[in-house]
């Protein structure tokens, strides 16, 4: 709309305003900074100001108010704080911390304060809310129902995530945490579900890849990257989360879905200590304030499925941890598996062994369970979950066996192909439909006589002959969601057709 | 300026030690004599640094004491500052009207800021009334932006 206006439409436009401007007494609360340095400014009167209340000194810098002390107010600055001088007036501005929220925010990267960064023009959202509010109440809530896909085979079967659920992503760094999260958002392409993407202390090249990758998968557009990078001050860092829990939670209330990446936590820590230090709050275990644990649950908790009064919204949280050496039984780590409905644990050496997503089945979790898959899922899940923890069990103890009985030698050759069939490449999230019918021809033998090299071949040429010649399963499926005996008959008839058809057997 | 808390206790602690109101006002009279040779004084008159920050703790506590008294008596202080000086009159009529306004009589301490570009403005405790060009400026600017 504005793009249309002619300079001498805007000249006109502003005389008006100029014009019509009514010069009155400005009443203001203000009050003296009288030390100031590392982005935190102190200032003495300002004595009703709010916690968390936003800050204006001279020149137009925002800064937040965050401690309140009998004769002075320690201010985070949000920005460069070589302008503010000691003697320097600082007013109230009577707002807490707020953000815009809403569709115009679809498709762009904003600052924590909710500014554009990206090239587009600033952003006009209707509706602003706080970012610091109270996660929903007990009544409010219902339990965990629906799906939410990550397109990862092993994710989706072995710990579903569902719409409302806050699953913690925690490994060493370069184990591809932020690969999952954001292929997890590439898949709620079509589904409804508002994507949040909140890059907290990272490189900005980084945030740009992200970007990019969202960009060329088709998934930018439902996604919105709140990006307070290695670069910006800790208290835009320190915001970040909750400004884009935020947009997020505009979503859940008015009964859509939503997803939010927190991608890291452990950086979100650091950039708390650096402001809890400097405001001089005392430190406690690894030098963290006291509320370190209170900065995360009040942020999780936000996270939620409301119920059906409330418009059945849900926001699904995907906060990521990055591990030292893995070691989860560090502090933050810790932390955060206690507050998250579980955890999934990538590791270094299954990622450099091949095997990715690089995901530890023995010590990933998922709390809520199968409530978050579909019927067909659930039905096929147990029996390969039961199937690889028979697996694990026989490897370990095959180790130092030198012959062992057929039937072992078996199961633990399936077990090989289960693995193998658990893999899955980067930024290509499969349907559910798929990873139904890979898995089932895996548990029911389909596979037994591929070798173990040629499975994901295998799995590859399936997928392609079901999208070319039975497109009928994934209507069906899709339709019924439940693998009754008409699904079962259908899809053992696809695998047999396939496997006479040796279109898996491409040099024949 | 900001008060420590070291110098309000001191000044809470001469108020005491003064006893009553009366006297209060002549151990101010006195101290406020002092308080006007330490601003007069130049560190040049001194050989030591710490000298002057005594002298600097002393002016402090004075003037904390002024504060605490004028709160006791309920005496509301007001920081006037004006883009130039201003004569007596104006002062007064602008004294007049906010001790009419808040049914409290006032003291009025003046101080000019050519950065203030014309008018005038002042604080009371925390609230700044501003009649600044340099503050309607400021507003204009900020309903531009926000248009």
């Amino acid at each position: 709309m504005a793009l249309n206006l002619n300079p001498e439409e805007i000249t006109a436009l502003l005389k008006r305003r100029i014009l019509e401007f009514e010069r009155g007494a400005r009443v203001t609360e203000a009050g003296t900074v009288f030390s100031v340095g590392d982005g935190i400014a102190r200032a003495s009167g300002l004595s009703r100001v709010m916690a968390g209340e936003l800050v204006e000194f001279e020149g137009g810098l925002i800064g937040i108010a965050l401690n309140l002390e009998e004769d002075n107010v320690g201010i985070a600055v949000f920005g460069d704080d070589s302008a503010i001088k000691e003697g320097h007036p600082v007013r109230r501005t009577g707002r807490i911390a707020e953000a815009p929220v809403g569709p115009a925010l679809m498709g762009r990267i904003v600052d924590p304060l909710g500014r554009a960064v990206d090239s587009g023009p600033p952003i006009e959202a209707a509706e602003r809310r706080k970012i610091e509010i109270k996660a929903p109440g007990i009544i409010e809530r219902q339990n965990v129902t629906e799906p939410l896909q990550t397109g990862y085979k092993m994710v989706d079967v072995l710990t579903p995530i569902g719409r409302g659920q806050r699953e913690l992503i925690i490994g060493d760094r370069k184990t591809g945490k932020t690969a999952l999260a954001v292929d997890t958002i590439i898949n709620q392409k079509g589904q409804d579900v508002a994507c949040f993407y909140v890059a907290i202390g990272q490189r900005r090249s980084a945030v740009a890849r992200v970007f990019e990758t969202l960009r060329q998968h088709g998934a930018a557009d439902h996604t919105t990257i709140v990006a307070a990078t290695a670069s910006d001050p800790a208290p835009m860092q320190f915001l970040a989360p909750y400004s884009g829990c935020a947009m997020g939670e505009y979503y859940r209330d008015s009964g859509r879905h939503a997803l939010i990446v927190y991608d890291d936590l452990t950086k979100h820590t650091q950039a708390y200590r650096q402001l809890s230090l400097l405001l001089r709050r005392p430190p406690g275990r690894e030098a963290f304030p006291g509320d370190i644990f209170y900065l995360h649950s009040r942020l999780l908790e936000r996270a939620a499925k409301l119920n059906a009064e409330k418009g059945g919204g849900s926001l699904t949280a995907l906060p990521l941890v990055e591990t030292q050496a893995n070691d989860i039984a560090a502090y933050i780590p810790t932390n955060s598996i206690s507050i998250t409905d579980g955890q999934i644990f990538l590791e270094t050496n299954l990622f450099n062994s091949g095997q990715r997503p690089a995901m530890n089945p023995g010590i990933s979790v998922s709390r809520v369970g199968g409530d978050a898959q579909i019927k067909a899922m659930k039905q096929t899940a147990g029996m390969l979950r039961l199937e690889l923890a028979q697996y694990r069990e026989l490897a370990a103890f095959a180790q130092f066996a030198a012959d062992l009985d057929a039937a072992t030698r078996h199961q633990i050759e399936r077990g090989h192909r289960l693995m193998e069939v658990m893999k899955q490449s980067v930024h290509v999230p499969m349907p559910v439909a798929k990873q139904v019918a890979i898995i089932y021809a895996g548990i029911n033998g389909y596979l037994d006589d591929v070798p173990v090299s040629e499975v994901q071949h295998f799995e590859a040429r399936l997928l392609a002959f079901i999208d070319g010649n039975h497109a009928e399963f994934l209507r069906l499926f899709a339709e019924k969601q439940v693998m009754d005996d008409a699904l079962k008959t259908l899809l053992a008839d696809i695998l047999r057709n396939f496997k006479k058809s040796r279109a898996d057997h491409p040099a024949a | 300026m900001r008060l420590s808390r070291t110098s309000r206790r001191y000044a809470e602690a001469l108020c005491g030690a003064a006893g009553g109101a009366n006297r209060i006002d002549a151990v101010l009279a006195d101290l406020s004599q002092i308080a006007a040779l330490i601003r007069e004084s130049s560190s040049r008159d001194l050989t030591h640094p710490m000298t002057l920050k005594l002298l600097r703790f002393l002016a402090e506590i004075i003037e904390a004491m002024t504060t605490s008294h004028d709160e006791r008596r309920g005496i509301l202080k007001v920081r006037l500052t004006s883009a130039f000086p201003m004569d007596a009159e104006t002062v007064t009529a602008i004294a007049e009207r906010i001790q009419r306004n808040r049914r409290k009589p006032v003291a009025v301490a003046v101080a000019v800021d050519p950065g203030l570009l014309g008018g005038f403005r002042f604080q009371i405790g925390d609230a700044v009334y501003d009649h600044s060009l340099r503050g309607a400026l400021e507003c204009l600017r900020e309903n531009l932006i926000r248009a």
